[in-house]
């Protein structure tokens, strides 16, 4: 499958991995043409960030693995985009 | 140099000149003779030591608060710190323990290697020990944000203390 783009909620500790060591950890993944890591929530121990990461034929477990490694922790998928062409989310209106 | 760093510099500097004066005041207040190899082997065993200990102690600091960290991200796992992230943490304690190895030698031979080498002047070897810690003082109190008076005598007293205790222990007489 050609995924393309993963949105990820990912969570860190203050001071280890810093966001370079995490952003470069994610974009040594072959596949991985561009990472954005916005801080959502800071506590007194951890961070919570919104990793989104764009490319072609990128390995999500191998994606994972590397953010495993550097200490932070994947909570969840949020958004995850695949195939030829790049699909947007639209909204549903209720 | 990062704030981990730069406390392996002070507790390695600090360490080296008090354990100096613990294990030598006795020798070096008695005016007795003390050869350069004598003064630089004992620097270097002081300075290992305490580099040994700066490296257990800190990397056991380090993997619990990586622990308590990974604990709070995952409150369903086991909290167990993976073996990467264990090299990482054990990477940093070393390059500390390294840096405090260095300066452990630097502040041990200040004592020992000035009164080895002015030979038979113990207050001049023991006043420039002092004088470093006074100076350490100045530095940490101003870069702590404390008073560099409070520092520098604080430090002086430790000093005192370890020449006193180092007399009456008589490790090297």
């Amino acid at each position: 499958m050609n995924i393309r783009r993963l949105i990820l909620d990912v969570g860190k500790g203050l001071n280890r991995p810093t966001l370079v060591e995490l952003s470069e950890a994610i974009s040594s993944v072959k596949g991985v043409e561009g990472v954005n890591i916005s801080v959502t929530e800071i506590d007194m121990e951890t961070m919570g960030t919104n990793v989104t990461i764009e490319g072609n034929n990128m390995n999500f477990d191998e994606i994972i693995r590397k953010i495993d490694a550097t200490g932070a922790v994947v909570h969840s998928v949020d958004e995850i985009a695949a195939g030829s062409r790049l699909v947007e989310n639209i909204r549903r209106y209720q | 140099m990062n704030s981990d760093l730069k406390f392996a510099f002070t507790i390695g500097t600090i360490d080296g000149i008090i354990t100096a004066l613990m294990i030598a005041s006795r020798a070096i207040l008695s005016n007795t003779q003390m050869s350069l190899s004598l003064s630089v082997r004992i620097a270097i065993g002081s300075s290992v030591v305490g580099a040994a200990s700066y490296l257990v102690a800190e990397y056991g600091k380090l993997r619990a608060e990586e622990r308590l960290i990974y604990k709070h991200l995952r409150p369903q796992g086991f909290g167990i710190v993976r073996r990467e992230v264990n090299i990482d943490l054990f990477a940093d304690a070393f390059k500390g323990g390294g840096i405090s190895m260095l300066m452990g030698f630097v502040g041990a031979s200040i004592p020992l290697i000035s009164y080895s080498l002015l030979n038979k002047t113990p207050y001049v070897s023991i006043a420039i020990s002092y004088a470093t810690l006074t100076t350490l003082g100045i530095v940490l109190g101003r870069k702590s944000g404390g008073s560099a008076m409070s520092w520098s005598v604080s430090l002086v007293i430790l000093g005192l203390l370890m020449t006193l205790l180092g007399y009456y222990v008589q490790v090297i007489s």
